[in-house]
């Protein structure tokens, strides 16, 4: 709740309807048509993937406990490595691209260690395992967008808008198993992805003039208008 | 609440609601998150594959005769649509049937293992090894392999003889058996000729449904050609011959009311007036000498004078004629087709508009071949029986014996995919790979072949037929055939020698046998082996990219053989009663193989809007005559059954017939199709021909009102109410019979009403709203209402394209369908013939994104409003379900989510994920396709081009790609050049509700029909002679009536009028 609004006179409103709503409605039987399933009927619908609803909302800000706890600090730092080299699509296709565990495993087949440590590393370890067994690495979405919203990232990378300007200081964020076997600091959101936030760039960005020039107004109108991004 | 604004309202709005629920629903979370989402990487990804970006496969679809070449749409792993191939030589378009089989891909019904009888799943080398053991047992037994399967033709074919030592039969119920055989007899070829529709100027069919698929939906494209007024053309007039118009025979100019059973003695009757008429003394004319005019018009019920115009009409200009189809298979459907070819023959047109040498030359084997296999079953001969995903068992008419006979058969084994009737006769089924898992080739004619690839993995680890068979083959030690026997391959004299001489070569299955490890080795070989240049891989490969290998092949001679049988050309349909029935291939379900594609169900039946359900078509006269109303449910029976249906008014029908479509009525294919309808090959007896096609007319029938149905249908009117939705322009002033081609300008007259926003510009007017300014693009539609057949490819596209949900029959009658376009049909009569419908048209309505639209002015969330590129957006996440939209749209072209659905997996693979799923409350409409705008003008950004070029955007939405008939255009209304710029100024462009000042972005354009009364007004803004009659017309709200012929207009409306005058002096 506290990403959303901060309590305003609205309280009022809200406490008012989650009255009117009571409990969750009954499900719907609709005889005669059991042929064409329908979500329960609820009138405020739980939104939830499972269900198949329109996910929306944001995604927590705090680092989420990833299956590796992979370091972009020393990719990015210490070895110098483009954000392109490994999210190879970021240029050609609306998504970035998680690399393939195929792409891990270029490298660490052959660094089975890290640099600062000499014992063989446990988080390299599991990407063979990965990749041995033939199965997907099950990353946890980070930047994660509302399924009503179309983001091309090729638009926004050959725009020349920087991977930070959304993606925040990738660069610096480092990942350490705890303990307790749980993942600390991987990576986390550091923008809010949210509506006003994109807005408040397609109105100011001065990549439109850059891009544009005497037809930046236009292009920026273009960017305004709610089908550029809502689908 | 003071200083809440409207942004705030709403926020407090979405929050409290998801507040309230999380709460009711005692989760413990009392914040509100989108759920944590996993992202899976590929470990190693294909190197085709981009996330996020489709990829294209060339492959085709449809088997045989039917099979046409698409572009699979690839996404993330999977099919997610079917695009037009335009590169390719056939028609670049999207055929129905390539949408259901999608849909079928992904059934929930679909096998997800092997089965044995009784259903009990197996695995698949066990069912492996239960194949190879019951082709062991009945080789060693000395007894046969058998085949039963669809149309094949290409690899599979030579795989499958060889696999069989030829006991392969191909066999489709509502097939081309009359045809095949036909041309055995006159041609001495077992051969399904090929038509050119396009240069034809006269159409004439006996029944053939080849708007809908019949004979390749290419048949379809040509259609449009002919009929084609836009570039100053002749339109070609289209007649039919039937006792039932379906969606193919709504299309006709002229309806010739034949009675049934009586089609091949007037086929034969008018052969001979030809060649009296042409002078012909060629070779064919022994054949035709019986034919005798008078006692075809006395057993037809057609004047004498009808058949001697239809000759003089054939005799007068290129034409084409047509045979019968499943619906004009009597029992005298091989003389049918006969007498067809040889009108074609002897009227010169052979060589131009129908010849063998782009004749399919692939197996069609007839019922004939078929009951000679259920005799060998029951002679006990047959040790194993192999089936392909047909299904004689729901199919062929119960005393066939079919389904005892293969209850005789030692091991049955079954290829379908799907639950069908007939799978559950079989030991064992084993679920092979699809159309879109598999490879394979088609060959179309000689001069074309396609070629067949997987566009995603097989589903549940499905094997490929091919590689099933070619395993199996050598764990049985099956030895193939030095020279394997081939159905009907013609020498290729009627074409010229071909570039690389490829279908010269002798059949090449004795030289590959079943050495092959894969079956798309298999291919590769059987392509290599007819393969003469050099480096055969990359070839290859680029035929795979294609999906197709051309060369030019004229449509070639077609040379009557010596021993071909004089026709006799009687026949008669034999029973009790005065009412035939009439059993007609449905232009969706087909024979009832897409039965269980919840789209082929839903879409609205193209004539009469009707939704899972089957129904009896009755002429009205003959309802009230019975006494019946629409939705008395009637038992109809024959001596070979009954069924129940429900009574649809149908003026598409003679008055003694009554109309039934195939393919409903199923008891085990599936959770859409089980009880749905009722099968009408249960009236059926097994009747063939003295040549051994199946006799699909052959009954009469008697019936009793026995309650109330509960027909479903979305179409609403049979009329447009005189409101000029589909105005008619008169085809004759543009086409008269011996008129030169040149003669004809190709502007229409008749249409009284330009579009009125064109009018309000050229006058200057100053609108109350204002245009709104379209910098860049104004995304435009036009729809040829001409060349639009109501064939549905569009709805059914939009489907696909738009994740729309299917409601059910239950929620269609509540008025809840999804369907973004429909296809309004009306039924149209000439003025001399009341009760003969011959001007019918078929309105696809969508959205008419426009530019002043009423929807947008109620909105109170401004959830939807004009876009800058001229759209009436919708955005579906701030709609808060008021509904005053829909309301408000004088078009009914939005749809209202009155639950949120949910596609039971996997149908949930197929969503475009460039479009979301809309959840309850929402509403929703036609976007044109803004998804694919969307990434189009992106696509061309990439390449530093800032504004999309008109050809890449002629078919952009999924409606214009799959239209059969390129009836849709689509384009940029602020380029001058754009195609549908230049359609907007055609002489038959109009706007529905012009009058509204809607300013819609669909412009259509008015249908061709000969049926007008010759009218003096030319182009539009006329007006000034008519503007003070009204008084005389019952409905002083409309306008001009089209159809009324008595050119006593209405008064047009204040502003009608008013803006009317200047226009008309500016026009002289």
């Amino acid at each position: 709740m506290r990403h959303l609004f901060r309590p305003t006179g609205a309280a009022a409103m809200m406490l008012l309807l989650a009255a009117i709503s009571g409990g969750c409605p009954p499900v719907d039987e609709y005889p005669g048509d059991s042929n064409h399933p329908r979500a329960p009927h609820n009138l405020f619908p739980e939104y939830t993937s499972e269900n198949g609803q329109i996910a929306t909302g944001v995604t927590p800000t705090e680092a989420l406990e990833q299956p590796i706890a992979f370091p972009h600090d020393r990719h990015v730092q210490v070895l110098g490595m483009e954000c392109e080299f490994c999210h190879s699509e970021a240029r050609k296709s609306i998504h970035a691209g998680v690399p393939p565990t195929q792409t891990c495993w270029n490298c660490h087949q052959h660094v089975k260690k890290r640099l600062d440590q000499d014992a063989p590393s446990p988080e390299i370890a599991r990407i063979a395992e990965f990749y041995e067994k033939g199965e997907p690495i099950p990353w946890k979405k980070v930047h994660d967008l509302p399924d009503y919203v179309h983001f091309e990232h090729k638009r926004h990378v050959k725009a020349g808008v920087d991977c930070t300007e959304c993606h925040g200081q990738i660069a610096l964020m480092g990942g350490e198993r705890q303990e307790d076997g749980s993942v600390e600091g991987t990576m986390y959101r550091e923008t809010t992805l949210q509506m006003g936030w994109c807005l408040g760039c397609h109105e100011t960005h001065p990549s439109v003039n850059e891009n544009y020039g005497e037809n930046a107004d236009l292009r920026r109108a273009e960017l305004k208008d709610c089908w550029t991004c809502h689908k | 609440m003071a200083g809440l604004n409207r942004r705030d309202f709403l926020k407090a709005l979405g929050i409290g609601s998801s507040a309230s629920v999380m709460a009711a629903c005692r989760l413990d979370d009392n914040r509100y998150y989108t759920p944590i989402e996993q992202v899976l990487p590929y470990v190693v990804k294909p190197e085709q594959i981009t996330p996020g970006t489709p990829t294209f496969f060339a492959t085709s679809v449809g088997t045989g005769p039917n099979a046409h070449t698409v572009l699979a749409r690839h996404r993330d792993g999977r099919v997610i649509n079917v695009g037009a191939n335009r590169r390719s030589p056939m028609a670049g378009i999207v055929p129905t049937d390539a949408l259901f089989e999608l849909q079928r891909h992904f059934s929930p019904d679909r096998y997800q293992a092997p089965a044995k009888k009784g259903g009990e799943a197996t695995d698949w080398d066990a069912a492996r090894s239960e194949l190879v053991a019951g082709i062991k047992a009945a080789k060693s037994g000395g007894k046969k392999v058998a085949w039963l399967g669809p149309y094949a033709s290409g690899s599979i074919v030579k795989l499958l003889d060889d696999v069989t030592d030829g006991n392969a039969v191909y066999w489709e119920p509502l097939g081309y058996e009359a045809d095949a055989l036909a041309a055995e007899k006159v041609f001495g070829k077992r051969v399904l000729p090929g038509y050119d529709l396009a240069k034809a100027k006269y159409i004439v069919s006996f029944g053939a449904d080849f708007l809908s698929g019949w004979g390749g939906w290419e048949l379809a494209n040509q259609y449009a050609k002919a009929k084609d007024p836009n570039e100053g053309g002749f339109v070609a007039r289209f007649a039919l011959v039937s006792p039932y118009q379906d969606q193919t025979g709504a299309n006709a100019d002229d309806w010739y009311q034949c009675k049934p059973g009586a089609q091949a003695q007037v086929a034969l009757a008018v052969a001979k007036l030809v060649a009296a008429k042409k002078g012909y003394n060629g070779p064919a004319a022994r054949l035709v000498a019986a034919g005798d005019p008078a006692a075809a018009a006395a057993a037809s019920g057609l004047g004498e004078g009808d058949i001697d115009a239809i000759a003089a009409q054939i005799v007068s200009r290129d034409s084409v004629v047509l045979p019968g189809g499943a619906s004009g298979a009597t029992t005298a459907a091989t003389e049918l087709a006969m007498a067809c070819f040889l009108i074609n023959v002897v009227s010169g047109m052979a060589g131009k508009t129908f010849g063998l040498g782009t004749a399919y030359t692939g197996p069609v084997h007839s019922y004939g071949d078929v009951k000679a296999l259920i005799d060998a079953m029951n002679a006990g001969s047959i040790g194993a029986l192999l089936l392909g995903d047909v299904n004689p068992a729901y199919a062929l008419p119960a005393d066939s014996g079919f389904a005892e006979a293969v209850g005789k058969v030692p091991f049955v084994a079954s290829f379908s995919s799907h639950p069908d009737e007939t799978n559950a006769l079989a030991n064992v089924i084993l679920p092979v790979a699809d159309v879109f898992e598999d490879w394979g080739d088609e060959e179309v004619h000689a001069g074309l072949r396609l070629l067949r690839q997987p566009a995603q993995s097989p589903m549940y680890g499905a094997l490929s037929l091919g590689d099933v068979l070619l395993a199996a083959a050598r764990d049985a030690g099956l030895q193939a055939a030095a020279a394997a026997p081939v159905e009907g391959e013609v020498e290729g004299e009627a074409t010229e020698a071909p570039a690389e001489g490829e279908e010269a070569a002798p059949a090449v299955a004795g030289p590959i046998g079943f050495t092959p490890a894969t079956f798309r080795e298999y291919v590769k070989a059987v392509w290599k082996a007819e393969y003469s240049g050099a480096n055969f891989d990359q070839w290859f490969s680029e035929r795979l990219a294609d999906g197709f290998m051309h060369h030019d092949t004229a449509i070639g001679a077609a040379p009557i053989s010596a021993g071909a049988p004089a026709l006799a050309g009687t026949a008669a349909i034999e029973g009790e009663g005065e009412y035939f029935l009439h059993a007609y291939p449905h232009p969706f379900r087909k024979d009832g193989r897409f039965a269980n594609q919840p789209w082929a169900q839903e879409t609205p039946d193209p004539m009469t809007g009707m939704v899972w359900d089957s129904w009896v078509c009755v002429n009205p006269k003959t309802a009230e005559r019975m006494g019946w109303s629409r939705n008395d449910l009637l038992e109809l029976k024959t001596a070979a059954g009954s069924i129940q249906v429900g009574v649809e008014f149908y003026p598409g029908v003679r008055e003694d017939v009554l109309a039934v479509a195939f393919g409903q009525g199923h008891a085990a294919n599936g959770r859409y199709a089980n009880g749905v309808g009722a099968n009408v090959v249960s009236l059926l007896s097994a009747k063939a021909d003295s040549f051994g096609a199946l006799a699909w007319q052959q009954a009469k029938v008697a019936f009793n009102k026995v309650g109330t149905a509960e027909l479903v249908t979305t179409i609403g009117s049979d009329t447009d109410q005189m409101r000029m939705m589909a105005p008619i322009a008169d085809a004759d002033t543009l086409a008269k019979v011996g008129d030169a081609e040149s003669a004809h300008p190709g502007e229409m007259t008749g249409i009284h009403h330009l579009p009125l926003d064109a009018r309000l510009h050229e006058r200057g007017a100053v609108d109350f709203y204002g245009m709104t300014d379209h910098p860049t693009y104004r995304w435009g539609m036009t729809v040829d209402i001409n060349a639009c057949t109501g064939c549905g490819a569009c709805s059914v596209a939009c489907y696909a394209e738009n994740n729309l949900p299917v409601v059910g029959k239950a929620k269609v009658r509540d008025g809840r369908e999804m369907g973004w376009i429909r296809v309004n049909r009306y039924w149209g009569y000439d003025e001399a013939k009341p009760g003969l419908p011959v001007e019918n048209r078929f309105l696809p309505m969508m959205c008419q994104q426009c530019a002043h639209a009423p929807c947008e002015s109620v909105c109170p969330v401004l959830a939807t409003y004009h876009t800058i590129d001229g759209l009436n957006a919708m955005v579906y996440n701030r709609c808060v379900g008021t509904r005053y939209c829909a309301n408000n749209c004088p078009y009914i072209a939005r749809r209202f989510n009155y639950h949120s659905y949910v596609w039971p997996e996997p149908f949930n693979l197929q969503l475009n994920p460039d479009v979301v799923t809309r959840t309850m409350g929402v509403m929703e409409k036609c976007t044109f396709c803004v998804q694919r705008l969307r990434s189009t003008k992106s696509a061309y950004r990439d390449q530093g081009i800032d504004r999309v070029p008109d050809e890449a955007l002629e078919q952009i939405t999924a409606c214009a790609e799959a239209c059969p008939t390129d009836a849709i255009s689509f384009g940029n209304l602020v380029d001058p050049e754009s195609g549908v710029t230049k359609h907007t100024k055609s002489g038959r462009a109009y706007q529905v509700f012009a009058e509204l000042n809607t300013m819609s972005a669909v412009t259509y354009l008015a249908k061709a029909s000969y049926h007008r009364a010759e009218d003096p007004h030319h182009g539009g803004g006329h007006g000034e002679e008519h503007g003070e009659a009204g008084g005389e017309h019952h409905e002083p709200e409309a306008h001009g009536d089209a159809h009324g012929g008595e050119h006593a207009e209405p008064a047009p409306k204040a502003e009608g009028a008013h803006h009317e005058e200047p226009a008309h002096g500016a026009d002289h």
